[in-house]
């Protein structure tokens, strides 16, 4: 029955930490990266083992040039891809001629 | 070696709606989007293929544009990368320019236009088979003669439709056409290529000049619209019910069998309360959402939609947009998301920005569970005049009230604006299509997926940490009430509730807005985990009939008519905009309008209870 209980809070850990992790990645993109890559940089430290390095290397990010959803045509905000930020089309005013 | 960076680069190219990303599919093997109305593709996008004789090959396909001389968003990327302007792509080493055979006298003008930039070129006549069934004749090799490049014939939507122009362009890069010379007159250059190479024995075809006379008709093409719209709610709600109450039962007898594999504990609650009853209350709604995205690919591929666009110019004219506005309205059905991008297509900044303030008043289809959860638990399911389902009518008024919401603030934003000047909407109507079976049937399948993957994705991650807010810290020992109300989920829910208890919410639906900010049907999962742990055994549907009151529920269904959008949508606003200010300003509004409903409906209908 302990093993169990062990298992289950085991189970249950990985499980609300993975959820938290995937939210995290899904709704704020890039402030999770960014602490990803912070926590990816302090793991990978110098005065760590070997093994702890390359754990820490392996956690760094990919670098996309942007997150968040948005890929054309896609109909939805649930397949989203990375777009690369000269995509953007951001609205510029220009004052009009007087007429 | 780089295969991207030796191979071919072409760039297809052409008016809007001549069939480009049909063609790019047919090349690439992708299945980007496509719909028989103009503006579909609003962003570059790049593919490979291998040409029979193993070379590789990289196709960029282009949002459609008139002319060189850009005039919104989207033709400027066109621009940019056939001028070899566009940051971080070279000039295209060969020109596919697409033009629709049943339509050249419009679409040659910018082939010659294309012929002045000086590179290799190849004319892809799409819709082939259209023209020969409208008895259209065209001359290929008069017409390679006069323009000085290759013309393939192609027929994009047919598999092997495009295969003369692989051949083609795997024997010979393109010819580089004689360029017009400036001073020339494109039109006129058209009208006489046109003479030597074409014979059409009517300008547009038979059928669609027959059925515009009716969907165009300004009394009768309104009705016609209203109808159609009418029957797709009907249908969500008549259709839909029988494959409902089965994925319910196949639902609720998985979770019993998980139920009774594990000892009771935490694990058996995380599975049957948060897993099974949160995704499970999401999971019943994926017919409802197919059988919409039925008629609006029927709809889209059709060519109707734009007839639409046409029809209702007036009325938004009056509210401050144009029937340009329309069609990303329409796609703001589906996701606001695709809707807001589509606003690219919309020359005027203000137009687009009007636009993208008012594209998350339209429907999304994530709102479609929370509405039919209350419909079915609300209103009866009878039918009215013999014909009409109740529960159609109301989710039919819901949407219209989004719509007309949408108006009215467009309506105001255009009374706050200094520029009151109008727009003429310049909209091409292609002709008619019967949607073909096999696309429906990929477009539905695609947003399944799409749905199934959000549900095992964002939706599982967020009724998981639900469950574990709802759980955790156990109540003290001697507890009296249910143990959610020890929970950390509990105590945030009574704060909220100090907040929205005069809107009718109780704390159960004052915990679920917020995950639903992040997907919102979320909310219903939400929801269902919070009354699973609270100990309900029944269905979500039965357990808001029975605790929830008609005011509550009439008030939480206007304030998912205007509830802020999701962050994903302000985060594309913000990239469309660049500006956080619009962000605030178009979150704050939708605010505003939710709290501000909902207080008058619960108050109106608590006092006429």
């Amino acid at each position: 029955m302990m093993t169990y209980a062990v298992a289950q809070a085991l189970i249950i850990a990985l499980v609300v930490a993975w959820s938290a992790w995937y939210a995290a990645r899904r709704l704020v993109p890039t402030a999770s990266r960014r602490a990803q890559a912070r926590l990816a940089t302090w793991i990978e430290t110098s005065q760590r083992s070997a093994w702890l390095r390359r754990v820490g290397h392996a956690m760094q990010p990919v670098q996309t040039t942007s997150g968040g959803c948005g890929t054309s045509g896609c109909s939805t905000c649930g397949n989203c891809a990375p777009v690369p930020r000269v995509e953007a089309q951001p609205l510029v005013f220009r004052p009009r001629a007087k007429r | 070696m780089n295969a991207s960076a030796a191979a071919l680069r072409i760039a297809i190219v052409g008016n809007p709606n001549s069939g480009k990303t049909a063609l790019f599919n047919q090349l690439t093997g992708t299945r980007q989007k496509v719909a028989n109305y103009a503006g579909v593709t609003i962003e570059r996008k790049e593919g490979f293929y291998t040409a029979p004789s193993g070379r590789t090959v990289r196709v960029l396909d282009l949002p459609g544009a008139y002319s060189l001389a850009a005039a919104s968003p989207d033709e400027e990327i066109t621009r940019d990368v056939c001028y070899g302007r566009y940051p971080g792509e070279a000039v295209p080493d060969l020109i596919v320019c697409v033009a629709d055979a049943t339509n050249l006298r419009l679409h040659l003008r910018f082939v010659l236009e294309l012929a002045r930039l000086g590179r290799p070129m190849v004319l892809a006549l799409n819709m082939m088979d259209a023209a020969e069934r409208r008895g259209i004749r065209i001359d290929t090799a008069r017409l390679q003669q006069r323009l000085g490049m290759p013309v393939v014939g192609t027929v994009a939507v047919r598999r092997g439709g495009a295969a003369s122009l692989v051949e083609r362009l795997d024997r010979e890069i393109g010819a580089l056409p004689p360029a017009p010379e400036e001073h020339v007159d494109l039109h006129a250059e058209v009208r006489a290529i046109l003479a030597e190479t074409v014979s059409a024995p009517r300008r547009t075809a038979k059928a669609d000049d027959a059925i515009d006379r009716i969907v165009l008709h300004p009394v009768l093409g309104l009705a016609v619209l209203a109808v159609v719209m009418f029957l797709i709610f009907q249908a969500v709600f008549s259709w839909a019910k029988p494959v409902q109450d089965a994925i319910a039962a196949g639902i609720a007898s998985l979770g019993a069998g998980v139920g009774n594999l594990l000892p009771q504990g935490a694990l058996q609650s995380l599975l049957i309360d948060g897993v099974f009853a949160g995704l499970g209350a999401v999971l019943v709604f994926l017919p409802q959402i197919l059988i919409l995205f039925l008629f609006i690919l029927a709809l889209e591929e059709s060519g109707y939609l734009p007839r639409a666009a046409f029809l209702l110019d007036r009325m938004m004219l009056a509210a401050g947009l144009t029937g340009r506005s329309f069609i990303p309205l329409l796609s703001s059905f589906a996701c606001a998301i695709p809707g807001i991008m589509a606003t690219r297509s919309i020359q005027d900044p203000r137009d687009r920005l009007t636009t993208i303030m008012v594209a998350p008043l339209m429907t999304c289809s994530a709102r479609l569970p929370v509405y039919t959860l209350l419909i079915a638990a609300f209103i009866p399911a009878r039918t009215v005049g013999g014909v009409f389902n109740l529960q159609g009518i109301v989710l039919f008024t819901l949407y219209v009230a989004g719509i007309v919401s949408a108006l009215a603030v467009a309506w105001v934003v255009k009374r706050l604006n200094r520029d009151k000047s109008e727009h003429a909407l310049m909209m091409e109507l292609p002709s008619y299509r019967l949607p073909h079976p096999r696309d429906i049937a990929i477009g539905l399948y695609e947003r399944a997926m799409i749905f199934l993957k959000r549900v095992g994705g964002i939706i599982l991650a967020l009724t998981v940490l639900l469950w574990f807010l709802s759980s955790f810290p156990a109540p003290p020992p001697g507890a009296t009430d249910p143990a959610i109300d020890y929970s950390l989920a509990g105590r945030i829910g009574h704060l909220l509730h100090l907040v929205f208890a005069p809107l009718g919410f109780n704390w159960q639906i004052s915990i679920a807005l917020i995950p639903g900010l992040a997907a919102r049907e979320v909310a219903v999962s939400s929801l269902a985990t919070v009354y699973a742990l609270s100990g309900n055994e029944a269905g979500l549907s039965a357990i808001v009939a029975a605790q929830w009151s008609l005011a509550t529920a009439l008030s939480l269904l206007v304030w998912y008519v205007y509830a802020p959008m999701c962050i994903s949508t302000l985060a594309t606003i913000r990239r469309e905009t660049n500006s956080w200010r619009r962000v605030w300003i178009t979150a704050g509004y939708l605010f505003g309008l939710a709290y501000l409903a909902s207080l008058l409906t619960y108050q109106i209908a608590s006092a006429l209870a």
